[in-house]
């Protein structure tokens, strides 16, 4: 790895984290469209984000130093996934990048969010976390065995940087069962992790049906634009990845001028697509009753699995 | 209207009078204590379909609780215990109703009182108890822009063990500033009691106003559209707020969207887009033009061309119907037992409409066929509240179709005595009270139906969860404000 590569990931990570309130705007924008309203602009959660970042944080006093500490265990590890996951250029932190460290940092930022819920001693709080964790037990084996799905199609191992350039090198050969599957698994995945609708709603704050605001409800200033940011970053991930390692042609293997401007659109173009889908589905369902969320979740699970059976009855 | 003598009895045997009522299919519409020497005359008003009667009991101190006997009378004794005094003797669950407060004497007897000295009453704690149940409270302050009530769910994981309302945060005092010479105006006091009702409650208090003397014709017709508008903005209110609740933002943005065109219709033709200042006693405030009245047929339907298409929404999308159905079902012996009114009544097979039984204004001359469904669940609410619509913009239709020129106004005199105005708001039966002494207004009593309808949603919320309350509470769509008076 030449230093030029080494800068090129870390402009690379840092622009999905810098492009990830911008998507966020994008998804409201066209969810207000859809909704026949003018819409903030698309730069509003920037913003938000300043205008909270100049507030004071007002701490509850049940709350130990956790409170404090977990938007940034939080932020780290969202820094730490924006730097694995291949986003204009699939040469990423390998081998670093690895498919379990993935998924598992992904359930550290959740631990600790939950852990954030209960730390404020209030009720919505607990309600929201407790809902998180039913969620998340389920979300967990989808979300792996849908990624292993590829690792285990392409050969590759669980470097994500080698199963995105795999697929990618294979062009439209590699479209087979195994993939749909586990690419439909994982867009279920997405909107659960990610807490849209039908899962939650990101909209509201009717305290008693929150799953993810319910966990930031104690949070203020600094502490809640910090985790806001983090799950805007989360979010931007999971698109990213849904685009590079799932679909991912157009992703630049080479470093070069040509195919690094073609990867761009290609990203930017699938961007959009996947915000434009979770506007429609959020403007066309109604959120799901909390007992539903299971069978949904069970379903993407199944999907999941089947796709790794496919790839060898198949 | 005015009520003629009433059947007086002892005390002791209060309870048993409003039993044997009860019996017969009469139905507690409301309870108000008015002060005399030396105690307190407890009425209970009762109605079974036109017919309304009085029964009333001079009573010193205490008396037997009609709730051990009629449970739909539990709520208002609460509140005659807590603002006139008078202790009914072994009701199961006596905790204020809307004051909330505990100070030298009781705000609505005649003996100044002094805001000074109180104390607030703690708010009890549910009495179910035991290990993994979890008691959430939730409110005043909501997160939401809503009204401000506090609300007790005792849960083991999400499932509803008990729910405990309680409310009197917006608490007023206008049954107390009612009280005055009668010449004096409360049309624009009764019209706050619960704004989104302005003409309900101001025509409620018209009623008293006026005797038993009718209006001009035109004036009545003005006033069943008045009446039937404002139903129409609410129901439509409810049904996007209920798209709303369960995050089919697309639908709720379009509801939203057919009731503020509606408001602004109504600013533009009546002045004022909650309709307010328009029931005046003796008539109505504004004469509708000719080039007024095909504004107002427009805009009426256009809003219900709009609610038909939101049900046609709610309906045809498969998980919305999820959500709704279902979901809060109050069972209809619930609602006879709580005495309920309105929607929420009729959504639960209890088909009872003041506008059909006991016609005021013009209804008697109008047809309309009132709605009534079984299952009662959220889903039936929203059922009865669409088809309601509908019903409205057809009452409105008649109306302009058969307007006369004529006068609006007419001169009135109130009676003395103790006289009531029973109508149907859009919540369901609203009834005032005033006991006039010698043209002085010496008791008035405002029962808004959420008054007796929030006890029922105590009940329609066992065993759901805690993120369905929300929809069942929004399909209610009761108010805080007509409750706290």
């Amino acid at each position: 790895m030449n230093p030029f590569e080494i800068v090129l990931m870390a402009l690379q990570a840092a622009a999905l984290m810098a492009v990830s309130p911008l998507v966020v705007g994008i998804i409201r924008k066209i969810k207000a469209r859809m909704q026949n309203k003018v819409g903030a602009s698309v730069l509003q959660p920037y913003r938000d984000l300043r205008k909270m970042f100049r507030k004071e944080s007002a701490v509850s006093e049940n709350a130990s130093f956790l409170f404090r500490l977990i938007p940034y265990v939080c932020l780290t590890s969202m820094l730490l996934l924006a730097a694995m996951t291949p986003f204009v250029y699939t040469q990423v932190i390998a081998p670093y990048a690895d498919v379990i460290a993935m998924v598992y940092i992904f359930t550290m930022f959740r631990f600790a969010m939950v852990l954030g819920g209960l730390e404020g001693g209030s009720a919505f709080g607990g309600m929201g976390s407790s809902r998180e964790v039913m969620m998340s037990v389920l979300i967990e084996p989808a979300l792996l065995i849908s990624i292993m799905t590829l690792s285990a199609m392409t050969g590759a191992g669980f470097d994500l940087s080698a199963i995105s350039g795999s697929i990618n090198a294979r062009g439209a050969a590699a479209i087979c069962p195994a993939l749909l599957l586990a690419g439909t698994s994982f867009v279920i995945t997405m909107v659960a992790e990610n807490t849209r609708v039908p899962f939650d709603n990101p909209d509201t704050h009717l305290e008693l049906t929150m799953v993810h605001e319910g966990m930031l409800l104690e949070y203020s200033g600094r502490g809640l634009a910090i985790m806001e940011f983090a799950s805007m970053v989360r979010l931007t991930i999971f698109m990213a990845l849904l685009g590079t390692l799932f679909f991912p042609w157009g992703t630049a293997m080479a470093m070069t001028a040509a195919e690094l401007s073609v990867s761009l659109l290609a990203i930017t173009v699938k961007m959009l697509a996947i915000a434009f889908g979770i506007a429609l589905l959020e403007s066309t369902v109604a959120k799901m009753r909390v007992f539903r969320m299971p069978n949904m979740l069970t379903a993407s699970f199944a999907l999941a699995l089947m796709a790794m059976v496919s790839l060898y009855v198949l | 209207m005015r009520l003629g003598d009433p059947i007086a009895c002892d005390p002791a045997l209060l309870a048993q009078y409003v039993k044997a009522y009860c019996d017969e299919g009469w139905r507690v519409v409301s309870m108000f204590a008015s002060e005399s020497s030396p105690g307190s005359t407890v009425n209970v008003l009762l109605r079974r379909g036109g017919e309304v009667a009085r029964v009333a009991s001079e009573t010193v101190g205490s008396y037997p609780a009609v709730s051990a006997l009629v449970p739909a009378a539990s709520v208002f004794e609460r509140a005659m215990w807590e603002m006139s005094g008078v202790v009914p003797e072994g009701h199961g669950y006596l905790v204020p109703a809307i004051y909330w407060r505990k100070g030298d004497g009781h705000p609505l007897q005649k003996a100044p009182y002094s805001i000074d000295g109180e104390e607030r009453v703690p708010l009890p704690n549910n009495p179910i108890r035991g290990a993994g149940l979890f008691e959430i409270p939730v409110g005043p302050v909501h997160a939401g822009v809503i009204e401000p009530g506090h609300f007790r769910f005792s849960v083991a994981g999400e499932p509803i063990l008990e729910m405990r309302v309680h409310l009197g945060y917006a608490h007023k005092g206008i049954e107390k500033m009612m009280e005055g010479p009668v010449s004096r105006n409360r049309a624009h006091l009764a019209e706050r009691i619960s704004g989104d009702n302005a003409v309900a409650h101001s025509l409620a208090c018209a009623h008293i106003v006026e005797g038993d003397a009718p209006v001009p014709r035109r004036a009545r017709q003005i006033r069943v559209i008045l009446s039937e508008i404002e139903r129409i903005h609410n129901h439509l209110d409810v049904l996007a707020g209920l798209c709303t609740d369960c995050a089919f933002s697309v639908a709720a943005a379009y509801g939203s969207e057919v009731r503020e065109r509606l408001l602004r219709a109504n600013r533009e033709i009546f002045g004022n887009r909650l309709l307010m200042g328009n029931v005046v006693p003796g008539g109505v405030r504004n004469d509708l033009s000719r080039e007024d009245v095909s504004k107002l047929e427009a805009a009426v339907m256009h809003a219900g061309f709009g609610a038909k298409k939101l049900e046609g929404y709610i309906r045809r999308t498969p998980s919305v119907v999820d959500r709704l159905e279902t979901t809060g079902v109050l069972r209809t012996e619930d609602a006879l037992r709580y005495g309920t009114v309105g929607v929420v009544a009729r959504a639960s097979g209890v088909a009872s409409d003041v506008r059909a039984e006991l016609p005021y204004e013009e209804y008697g001359a109008l047809s309309f066929n009132p709605v009534s469904l079984k299952k009662g669940d959220v889903m039936s609410r929203a059922a009865v509240r669409a088809d309601e619509i509908v019903e409205s913009v057809s009452l409105i239709l008649q109306c302009t179709s058969e307007m006369e020129e004529g006068e609006i106004r007419r001169g009135y005199e109130t009676p003395d005595g103790l006289s009531c105005g029973i109508v149907e708001s859009p919540r369901g039966e609203l009834v005032h009270c005033a006991d006039v002494r010698d043209g002085e207004v010496w008791r008035y009593s405002i029962r808004d139906p959420s008054f007796v309808n929030w006890p029922a949603m105590e009940v329609a919320v066992l065993d759901n969860i805690v993120p369905d309350f929300p929809l069942i509470n929004k399909s209610f769509g009761l108010s805080y404000s007509g409750n706290d008076v």
